[in-house]
């Protein structure tokens, strides 16, 4: 049977899977402590209304004797229930620590509980009885108190008694007891009054105990809707919180990383007069550096932008051409620093796609500035567009040091970086997020990433975009 | 005849780095800590070419002065700075601002001088 494990305070409990409806902001000792005191109750409401329906209504053959024995036994079992349970009430780390014993006294309560219906059915005519509507009363209690598997297994236990009750009485292997009054008369006859009463009073019973139950786990249902609500609109707060604070930040260690880049540049460049080689050399090392992290920190941003969950409202239509053409020319300058001719090839015909912008520029631009950073000096980098069925495909092909085999599969997971192993790119700079970036974006679109390359002669990486038509 | 050059930066340590380079390489160079400002020394100094961040105290004010330079009729060159996030994360879309081309930062200084030769050159 599975319990609550949360402290009173945790509203959010309340629809996590596998729990009860009723008590989820109650720990399991003090849960149980409930039950103990409802269950005193009801032993005592036993012999109350067997005296009633004995001397008031006047119901014959009511074994009042057995009923009260009934009672007495659920009440002497509820008493040991009691001692069990009171050490607990309050006290969340003990009823944790013991939650075993807790769980067991439950069970075995439970059990006792549908027993003794089934005693007590048997003692007011059995099928004959109205009373037996009450055992589907017991079903919703239980659904409602126990989590769905334990209620599934005391309702099969339930139904066995019930059934064993039934079959047991018709076969004569049960002694049967209709109670005058208490079942309805055999034949055609007129309806005894009393047993007008009896139907009146169980089914009145009946009718207010599950309109409490139910408006009880409307305004549960209610509530809970409310505070999903509620949660909902403060995690979009805080998600929004988080991108601004997080491309804040992000946009604050870039500035002075730039900042702290140029100038070394100017060191390295000669413009505060020579330096010697060891100066040249940590200068280079230290601009390695910075471009390590400034890449890291790219990725991270682009990361964040993707798990923001809102990416549906940033899709349109987009013009394929212009976006290739204005990423191109933007990597145009990185492009010249090592030599590569970076063009653009655009199939005759391309179909606008749709997408968030942004994102398709950034898979893109990620795509060349791989090509250019594993492709030696003096490259050829190609972007290129193509219809594919539904989708437009992307791809952009190199001849750089291409990719081995075995190492193709690992490429899109989170920090691989196969070239690393490349003695003649072995300190290009990168998170090894890169090319899962582009996969996520990819996949946020709906379309795949792949790759296709050879050792030495180059690589062709690609994905596709849904066309927006 | 000696160029001049307008750099707009919020960071002192960039205006500063340019500047180094610039007039080692022969350029004349004015500067502008921010939008309005840069509008008014481009007013009074009249540059051959404007390199402007995108970003300054973390609004899109590049775009903004792009568009202001081109209403107060200057026709030079206008290079953007920017980081890399910054155009992806605000979609701005720098080929409506007819910008001469994008530096992205850190600027690589062979690469900035041989670009804004070429194209004063050609001028």
């Amino acid at each position: 049977m599975a319990e609550e494990h949360n402290a009173p305070e945790n509203k959010q409990a309340l629809f996590e899977d596998d729990q009860p409806l009723f008590g989820r902001g109650m720990h399991l000792g003090d849960r149980l402590y409930t039950f103990i005191q409802v269950r005193f109750l009801v032993a005592v409401a036993m012999v109350i209304a067997a005296v009633f329906a004995e001397y008031v209504v006047d119901i014959r053959g009511l074994d009042v004797r057995a009923f009260t024995l009934l009672a007495a036994v659920l009440f002497l079992c509820n008493c040991v229930a009691y001692v069990i349970a009171r050490p607990y009430r309050g006290d969340y780390e003990r009823a944790n620590a013991r939650r075993d014993l807790l769980i067991l006294v439950i069970d075995i309560s439970i059990a006792i509980d549908f027993l003794c219906l089934t005693v007590a059915l048997w003692l007011v005519g059995g099928s004959q009885s109205p009373f037996q509507a009450f055992f589907i009363f017991n079903v919703i209690i239980a659904s409602v108190l126990l989590s769905p598997r334990a209620t599934f297994a005391y309702v099969f236990f339930g139904y066995a008694l019930f059934a064993m009750l039934v079959v047991g009485t018709w076969r004569g292997c049960i002694p049967a007891h209709y109670p005058e009054g208490a079942v309805p008369r055999p034949g055609d006859g007129p309806l005894d009054g009393r047993y007008i009463i009896t139907v009146l009073v169980v089914q009145g019973l009946l009718f207010a105990l599950i309109a409490l139950l139910m408006t009880y786990l409307m305004r549960l249902l209610r509530d809970g809707a409310r505070q999903l609500r509620e949660s909902n609109r403060e995690l979009d707060r805080l998600s929004r919180q988080r991108r601004d604070f997080l491309h804040l930040a992000l946009h604050n260690l870039r500035s002075p990383i730039g900042a702290v880049s140029m100038l070394l540049s100017n060191l390295g460049g000669g413009y505060a007069g020579p330096l010697n080689d060891q100066q040249a050399a940590w200068t280079d090392r230290a601009q390695h550096r910075l471009r390590e992290l400034t890449a890291f920190l790219h990725d991270l941003e682009s990361l964040a932008l993707l798990e923001s969950g809102d990416l549906e409202s940033y899709m349109q239509d987009v013009n394929l051409p212009e976006l290739l053409g204005a990423v191109v020319e933007e990597n145009q300058d990185l492009a010249r620093q090592h030599r590569h001719a970076l063009t653009l090839e655009l199939a005759d015909g391309l179909r606008p796609v749709r997408g968030v912008p942004r994102l398709i520029r950034e898979a893109v631009a990620n795509f060349i500035t791989n090509a250019v950073k594993y492709t030696l000096d003096g490259g050829r980098i190609t972007v290129r567009a193509m219809n594919r069925g539904r989708f437009v495909r992307v791809e952009v092909e190199d001849n750089g040091v291409g990719i081995p085999p075995e190492a193709q599969t690992r490429l899109f997971q989170e920090f691989v970086r196969v070239h690393k192993t490349h003695a003649a790119v072995a300190k290009v700079p990168g998170s090894g997020l890169g090319l899962v970036i582009v996969r996520r974006i990819a996949e946020a679109h709906g379309g795949r990433i792949n790759v296709r390359s050879h050792v030495d002669r180059g690589s062709i990486f690609g994905f596709e975009v849904p066309a927006a038509d | 005849m000696e160029k001049t050059i307008l750099t707009i930066d919020d960071d002192p340590d960039v205006r500063a780095a340019l500047r180094v380079v610039l007039e080692a390489e022969g350029f004349s160079v004015g500067e502008a800590a921010n939008g309005e400002e840069g509008l008014k020394v481009a007013e009074r100094i009249r540059p051959d070419a404007v390199i402007v961040d995108l970003m300054m105290e973390n609004v899109d004010s590049g775009s903004w002065l792009a568009q202001k330079l081109k209403e107060i009729g200057f026709r030079g060159p206008v290079y953007m700075l920017s980081s890399a996030g910054d155009t992806v994360r605000y979609n701005i879309d720098t080929r409506d601002l007819g910008l001469a081309g994008i530096f992205q930062k850190p600027i690589d200084p062979t690469t900035l001088v041989a670009t804004l030769k070429a194209k004063l050159r050609d001028a």
